[in-house]
């Protein structure tokens, strides 16, 4: 995986900071929480937890690193181990690893509801690019909202760390936002991004 | 192992639409400001190499069902292999709340870590104690035993 891993990723700053804090520079924690923080709120949202939840998820995740810390053997791999944990705890607490084989995303579950308040915050273009993103399957969803949150190069191994395949990350990555385009592109309230 | 589509660039409708939808989340759904802090300072405790035990929050119409009409008090629980804990939270004013609680499993004393400040309370023979004078905020909650032996319990950040 670290062979692949691109200068200016995520999973590259994340992953040197956390080296250095395992390395003794405590102070240096902070900083990988800062950095991966918000891609794992996304990960615990889009997974079904209301937002209490949500943060309960991910703080329990920086706590089983810590406590796991030697585990965790290739620095790189960090980001990834994270989304897996938050998932699964995620999975735990709605209850969704009681179903059958949760190792992949499925398309039934439902889409976050964003409230109306929430939804009065955004703009028309936002009202209707998140009313595509809803009708999207689960998984298409997932991985885009949680790699808006990521720098290119992690794409790949988050969309494995959410259970898409190896194989077919590029052709997964494709349809979700292709499916997108296609579907704001024939959407007339929607104006092009400039 | 990686499929070589991924290496080709975006095109700007891409990026566009996921800069947007980044846009999008953060404005309906942003991640809680203190986030990052409430990890901080789980880490922060977590350095005890303590047991972590689990939280959970009561539907507040349940919780409210045994306080005064006018006293707003949340209950959560805290659950981990060695012990379970029942506490309640009543608001005293808008800056304090207090915070009682009633402990399962033989434990001495109970610690709470606000961000300015840590404090102690014993339990006493009935597994009770609480903190009178909390300030509203975030605290976390470290559980010691009666046995010096066994590892202290710690709870995640909450807010009060």
């Amino acid at each position: 995986m670290s062979a692949h891993a691109k200068p200016n990723s995520l999973a590259v700053r994340a992953g040197r900071a956390f080296a250095a804090y395992r390395a003794g520079e405590s102070h240096r924690m902070a900083e990988v929480v800062e950095l991966l923080n918000p891609v794992l709120w996304r990960t615990a949202r889009s997974q079904g937890t209301d937002p209490e939840t949500a943060a309960d998820v991910v703080q329990v995740a920086w706590l089983r690193l810590v406590e796991h810390a030697d585990r965790v053997a290739d620095p790189q791999a960090l980001l990834k181990w994270l989304i897996v944990t938050v998932k699964r705890e995620a999975w735990r607490r709605t209850g969704r690893d009681r179903r059958e084989i949760p190792t992949e995303l499925d398309d039934d579950a439902p889409a976050i509801d964003l409230s109306p308040d929430a939804l009065a915050e955004l703009d028309e273009d936002q009202r209707v690019l998140w009313s595509h993103v809803s009708d999207l399957s689960e998984r298409c969803r997932t991985l885009l909202q949680v790699i808006a949150f990521a720098d290119r190069p992690d794409y790949a191994s988050i969309s494995a760390a959410l259970g898409m395949p190896v194989g077919s990350i590029g052709p997964t990555r494709g349809r979700c936002l292709d499916a997108l385009r296609r579907a704001l592109l024939s959407d007339t309230s929607w104006g092009t991004p400039t | 192992m990686t499929d070589p589509s991924f290496e080709q660039p975006l095109d700007e409708l891409d990026i566009a639409l996921l800069d947007e939808l980044r846009a999008t989340l953060e404005a309906a759904d942003p991640m809680p400001a203190d986030l990052d802090e409430r990890v901080q300072l789980a880490l922060t405790v977590q350095a005890l190499h303590a047991e972590l035990a689990e939280l959970q929050r009561m539907p507040v119409d349940l919780a409210g069902v045994r306080s005064h009409d006018y006293t707003r008090v949340d209950t959560v629980t805290f659950t981990s292999e060695s012990m379970s804990a029942v506490v309640t939270i009543s608001r005293v004013d808008n800056d304090t709340v207090r915070i009682d609680g009633w402990l399962d499993g033989d434990l001495a004393e109970v610690e709470l870590r606000e961000r300015q400040r840590t404090s102690t309370a014993p339990v006493d023979a009935e597994g009770r104690f609480a903190f009178a004078d909390v300030e509203r905020g975030l605290v976390q909650f470290v559980f010691r035993f009666a046995d010096g032996d066994t590892s202290p319990v710690i709870t995640p950040s909450m807010e009060v």
